[in-house]
C-alpha cells in the first residue's frame, strides 16, 4: 500500500488541498494532452473485467503542456522512493510548479483521477 | 491485515420523507385553530395538501388524508384522520413541524383547518448510521477518489472510492471496477473540499499503518450513504 499526494485544484481548507492515488503495481507511465489539459496516465498489473484489460488511472491537470518528459522520469524515480519507504505519502509536484491553479489537479467530466479499464500498456 | 478510514454518517442530514409512509392521527395536532373533520361518502382520500416546515428547509412535500370509511356521524376528531405521502418533497430533518393545509375540496374525507405534527426518523427516507456511526472502508485496494458521471455529466453530491478490484461490469470502462459510492447531504457539499478530506484520511491511514483515521469533512459536509459495488458510471 503505497500512496501520492497530488495538489488538488479549488479546495477551501489549506490543510486539505490534495488527491492521492495508490501506486502499488504501477509499471508503466505516460502522458498526454487531452482538450487543452495535460494528463498523466499510470497503468496497473490489476485485471479489468474484460479480458486482456487492465487499470488505468488518468490524471488531468488544470493546464495545457504542464506535464513534461522530466516529470515522468521523476515521478518513475517516486514511485520506486515510495515503494522502498512504506508509510512515506510524499506530495508529486510537476517540475515547474509555480503554486498557481495550471499545475494542480483538476475535477470535471472525464477529468480528475479516474480509474478505467485500458489495453495493456 | 488491512487498513481501515472511518467515515462518519450524518446524525439527523436532511432528506425526502419516505416514500410510503402514513402518519397516524395520534400525532396529529389542530396547528392553530380547532377544526372539524368530515369523512365524505366513503372516508377515502382527500384532495391533496401542501405544507409547510418550520425551522425552514424542507419543501414540496404534500400528503393526503382519509378516515379510511364514510362514518356516520361524521368522523370530527383528529384521531381518525390518517395522512399519507403524496409528494415526499427534499430537506426535511428529525424534529421539524409540518403544518398541512387544510383540504376543503372535493367529495371525500376534508379538514377545515390546517394540522400539524413533528418528524420522526421513521418518516424520512432512511439513512445508513443510525445505529453505526461510521462506515469501515478497507484502503488496502484503493487506487483513487473520483467524481461519478452518467450521460456526460458529473453526478451531484456523490464520490466514489475506487479499488483495483474488478466488478465483472463491462457496461463502461470505469464501471469494470468495484468500490465505495459515497452519497452526501446537498446541504454544505463540495465536490473538491470532500474528496480531500476523504483523501487526507487515506494518506493518514497509510502513514500510520493500523491508526483507522476518521474522515474529517471540511465545511460540515455529511455522509448520508454508503453502498460497495461497480462504479455507477455509464
Amino acid at each position: 500500500m503505497s500512496y501520492i499526494k497530488l495538489p488538488l485544484k479549488g479546495t477551501g481548507n489549506p490543510l486539505q488541498n490534495y488527491c492521492v492515488v495508490s501506486v502499488d503495481g504501477v509499471y508503466e507511465i505516460d502522458t498526454e494532452v487531452v482538450s487543452n489539459q495535460s494528463v498523466i496516465h499510470l497503468y496497473y498489473t490489476a485485471a479489468a473485467s474484460t479480458n486482456e484489460d487492465y487499470l488505468r488511472v488518468s490524471i488531468t491537470y488544470a493546464g495545457d503542456g504542464v506535464v513534461t518528459a522530466d516529470d515522468i522520469d521523476a515521478l518513475r524515480l517516486l514511485i520506486l522512493k515510495v515503494n522502498g519507504q512504506p508509510g512515506n505519502v510524499p506530495m508529486f509536484k510537476l517540475i515547474d510548479d509555480d503554486g498557481s491553479d495550471d499545475y494542480k489537479v483538476q475535477l470535471g467530466v472525464g477529468q480528475g483521477t479516474v480509474a478505467k479499464s485500458n489495453d495493456p500498456k | 491485515m488491512s487498513n481501515y478510514i472511518k467515515i462518519p454518517f450524518a446524525s439527523n442530514a436532511a432528506r425526502a420523507f419516505g416514500s410510503n409512509i402514513t402518519i397516524a392521527g395520534s400525532r396529529l395536532s389542530w396547528a392553530a385553530t380547532e377544526g372539524a373533520v368530515t369523512s365524505g361518502t366513503a372516508g377515502a382520500a382527500s384532495a391533496e395538501a401542501a405544507t409547510t416546515v418550520v425551522p425552514a428547509g424542507g419543501s414540496n412535500a404534500t400528503f393526503k388524508g382519509a378516515t379510511g370509511s364514510a362514518q356516520d356521524p361524521p368522523a370530527g376528531s383528529l384521531a381518525e384522520l390518517t395522512l399519507t405521502i403524496e409528494a415526499a418533497g427534499n430537506n426535511y430533518q428529525v424534529g421539524d413541524v409540518i403544518t398541512v393545509a387544510a383540504a376543503t375540496t372535493g367529495t371525500e374525507t376534508e379538514w377545515d383547518e390546517p394540522i400539524s405534527f413533528e418528524v420522526i426518523a421513521a418518516d424520512l427516507v432512511s439513512i445508513e448510521g443510525t445505529t453505526e456511526p461510521f462506515e469501515m472502508i478497507p484502503i488496502d485496494d484503493v487506487v483513487c477518489v473520483q467524481t461519478i458521471e452518467q450521460n456526460s455529466a458529473t453526478v451531484d453530491n456523490k464520490l466514489f472510492i475506487a479499488t483495483t478490484i474488478a466488478s465483472g461490469d463491462e457496461t463502461d470502462p470505469q464501471s469494470q471496477f468495484s468500490g465505495w459510492t459515497v452519497e452526501f447531504d446537498p446541504d454544505n457539499y463540495d465536490v473538491e473540499d470532500c474528496m480531500a478530506s476523504i483523501c487526507e484520511a487515506i494518506a493518514n491511514a497509510d502513514a500510520a499503518i493500523n491508526s483507522q483515521p476518521t474522515v474529517d469533512f471540511f465545511g460540515g459536509a455529511e455522509v448520508m450513504n454508503i453502498t460497495y459495488g461497480a462504479n455507477p458510471s455509464t
